[in-house]
């Protein structure tokens, strides 16, 4: 199943983020509560994990770019 | 302890772990609004602890309260409708995570201040003792509010007059970004027992057995009339303060070496060792809790928003039910 990912909302007044860097490439494999991407906001640099196991299919927004909260940013093939 | 009262005490932790990790992808999408304090790593206390208490015993929880609503036997639809903001929630979705109270299995809420439901707890025991019943108050709290002056009065008040009442220190090692070492000058809390003259305890809160072994113990002195007791549960906060923390005030490495003490894992050691289950049979356990948790969630999001006209509704006071709320007149566009 494919399962998206979005531009998650660390802070409770965020509302836009950037893609820092991809840690995984299109074509890796991720399990759940391993780190997947690195976002800055206007307060700090976070590592967001990813939730589920699969293989990153689709990297929708590429490093440096400025996305609102709850964008999709990639795309993983889920495992089950 | 036989085989299905464990497997009923792992359910309950996986139940509690899968609605946080949901919880959690509530959050990022910003379904939420506010903050979510998850309890992930800390669920063996609530599951352990509740099992011993009925509907009419009752607890007082705290912003960390998810695992301890669960445990108590909440409706996890009504939970996430809360969490969701929808009508259909305990507190008609106007409350959010930090509010949600459920009278009917003796949850007496959860709260915002630190230390605030501990002398609340206190007061609970007083009714049941008043009232010459058998049932029992637990008061769970964090390493954080021990230090709060609520914590001291309450345990001299419950002392003085051998109230049945469980203090539960859930001591997972942070109030925030601070490490207990540099808020409290004793290794451990429980010994504060002592200058109330209670029975203090350490207990090693990631291991479902001593939780549950100690809560039956606590449990058979409070309701004796032999006075509250003092739990301190050992244990790690597994997540963030609140989902987006980034944590830079410990190390990954701290986190990982906690991971490998997680009550789930160590309970399905157990259960492997000592009951012959396989690792598929906890899976499929695994797999089907998730599908249920997700299939709450689910329900809850098709649920109305509550009602505009509602916000000032279910106010305590109808002086204060009365004031035209700014906030309101301006989305309405007429401020
Ligand atoms: C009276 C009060 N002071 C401060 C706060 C801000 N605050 C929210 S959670 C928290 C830390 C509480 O730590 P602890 O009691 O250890 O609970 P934990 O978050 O670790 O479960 C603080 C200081 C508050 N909500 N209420
Ligand atoms: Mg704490």
């Amino acid at each position: 199943m494919k399962k998206e990912i979005i531009m998650p909302k660390v802070g409770l007044d965020m509302e836009e983020g950037m893609i820092t860097s991809w840690l995984k490439k299109v074509g890796d494999h991720v399990t759940a509560g391993e780190s997947l991407m690195e976002i800055e906001t206007d307060k700090a640099v976070t590592e967001i994990e990813a939730a589920v196991t699969g293989t990153l299919v689709e990297i929708v927004v590429p490093e440096g770019e400025t996305v609102e909260i709850a964008t999709i940013v990639a795309w993983v093939e889920t495992d089950e | 302890m036989n085989k299905e009262k464990l497997l009923d005490l792992y359910r309950m932790m996986v139940q509690i772990r899968e609605f946080e990790n949901e919880c959690i992808e509530l959050a990022k999408s910003n379904a939420t609004r506010a903050a979510v304090h998850t309890y992930i790593g800390e669920e063996a206390i609530a599951a352990g602890v509740c099992a011993h208490m009925s509907n009419q015993d009752y607890i007082t929880s705290t912003h960390r309260g998810h695992g301890h609503c669960i445990a108590k036997g909440a409706d996890l639809e009504k939970m996430f409708a809360e969490l969701l903001g929808r009508e259909g929630g305990y507190c008609k979705g106007k409350g959010g995570s930090m509010h949600i109270a459920d009278l009917a299995t003796g949850n007496l809420g959860a709260n915002g201040i630190v230390g605030g439901g501990i002398p609340l707890a206190v007061g609970a025991a007083l009714g049941i003792q008043l009232d010459n019943k058998k049932n029992f108050v637990v008061s769970f709290f964090g390493d954080g509010a021990a230090n709060e002056g609520s914590f001291h009065e309450a345990l001299n008040m419950a002392s003085i007059w051998s109230l049945p009442v469980i203090f539960v220190c859930e001591n997972n090692e942070y109030g925030i970004s601070t490490h207990v070492s540099k808020s409290t000058n004793i290794q451990n809390i429980a010994i504060r027992a002592m200058s109330y003259g209670i029975k203090g305890v350490v207990v090693d809160g990631n291991n479902i057995l001593e939780v549950y072994e100690e809560t039956r113990k606590a449990v058979d002195d409070v309701v004796s009339g032999q006075g509250p007791v003092l739990l301190e549960m050992k244990t790690y906060r597994m997540s963030g303060h609140y989902f987006g923390d980034n944590q830079n005030y410990r190390t990954k490495d701290e986190v990982n070496q906690w991971k490998e003490k997680d009550p789930i894992l160590r309970c399905e050691q157990i259960l492997q060792k000592e009951y012959d289950l396989t690792e598929e049979d906890l899976l499929t356990i695994r797999k089907n809790i998730r599908t249920e948790v997700l299939a709450a969630s689910e329900k809850a999001k098709l649920q109305p928003e509550p009602m505009i006209e509602d916000l000032t509704g279910d106010l305590f006071d109808q002086k204060f039910a009365d004031i035209e709320w700014k906030s309101f007149v301006k989305a309405q566009g007429k401020g």
